[in-house]
């Protein structure tokens, strides 16, 4: 099982992320949060995290500039990540794509498919390993 | 203009939000009634080839009890109003992605700012939805009572 890190400034749009990850009853060993995108890369190098599900919108450091940041990394640039956002925005979306998000969930979404799409990634993720 | 939108479109919007972020069964209403208690309302500011506001008004007894069925506590007692005010701004925030999507069809080049929220009272209400160019109420299983409005303030 992986862990996971949830990255969103609002506590409530983490615990609906969370809280859909249980309904899906995703196998998951352990969930980490971070309110943005330092704090991401913080919690990031402490610890063994299989996947990121973030925000697109946050102070400090955005989800975009977050997941440059992981490309740019040698520890973290294969860890793959969903983006987890009610922006629609299709430039937002190309501009993602480009920095190889693993999926866009756009809100509001059913817990069976933040499930499905999780579940994809980490089977995904055993292969490769 | 980018588009125009329906009321049914804008009261689809609403319901799908919250048949699918809270799990709430709603109906389309014609109004708000008077005896709803204080309210919340969150404005979130768009631009793009048009620009305006979109605003969600709710119960602040719903918007408690909201926080804490996301938060996963026992009584809506225990939620602070940071943590009311935080699930209002996810609520619009959700609804305002939705009703962008429509309006902004095809590229949805839109910029959309973070929410401000809001106590209002019923009065301000219904000022505040008499300026929108579109609005639509829906009511909850539990009487509660949200409306949803798009104001088109500029073309560029």
């Amino acid at each position: 099982m992986i862990n996971v890190l949830i990255v969103d400034d609002s506590n409530v749009s983490r615990a609906v992320v969370r809280k859909s990850l249980g309904l899906a009853q995703v196998p998951i060993a352990r969930i980490f949060e971070a309110a943005d995108g330092l704090e991401a890369l913080s919690i990031l190098k402490a610890n063994e995290i299989g996947l990121v599900l973030a925000d697109i919108h946050m102070p400090n450091m955005t989800g975009l500039e977050l997941v440059a940041e992981m490309r740019a990394s040698a520890r973290f640039h294969a860890t793959p990540v969903v983006i987890v956002s009610s922006d629609g925005n299709q430039k937002h979306r190309e501009q993602l794509q480009l920095h190889g998000v693993r999926g866009i969930l756009k809100k509001p979404f059913r817990p069976e498919q933040v499930g499905a799409l999780v579940r994809t990634i980490i089977r995904e993720v055993g292969k490769v390993d | 203009m980018a588009r125009t939108m329906e009321k049914p479109e804008l009261q689809g919007a609403l319901s799908r939000v919250l048949e699918e972020l809270v799990f709430a069964l709603v109906e389309p209403a014609d109004g708000m009634s008077v005896n709803q208690g204080q309210l919340l309302l969150a404005s979130l500011r768009f631009s793009g080839a048009d620009s305006g506001l979109i605003q969600l008004a709710v119960p602040e007894v719903f918007a408690r009890q909201l926080a804490a069925d996301w938060m996963g506590l026992e009584t809506s007692e225990e939620v602070s109003d940071a943590l009311m005010v935080d699930a209002v701004g996810e609520l619009s925030n959700v609804f305002a992605g939705e009703v962008l999507d429509t309006w902004f069809s095809e590229q949805r080049d839109y910029e959309l700012e973070t929410p401000q929220v809001s106590r209002i009272e019923h009065v301000d209400v219904e000022s505040v939805f008499k300026a929108s160019t579109l609005s639509a109420v829906v009511v909850t299983e539990l009487a509660a009572e949200i409306c949803g409005a798009i104001q088109v303030s500029a073309a560029p």
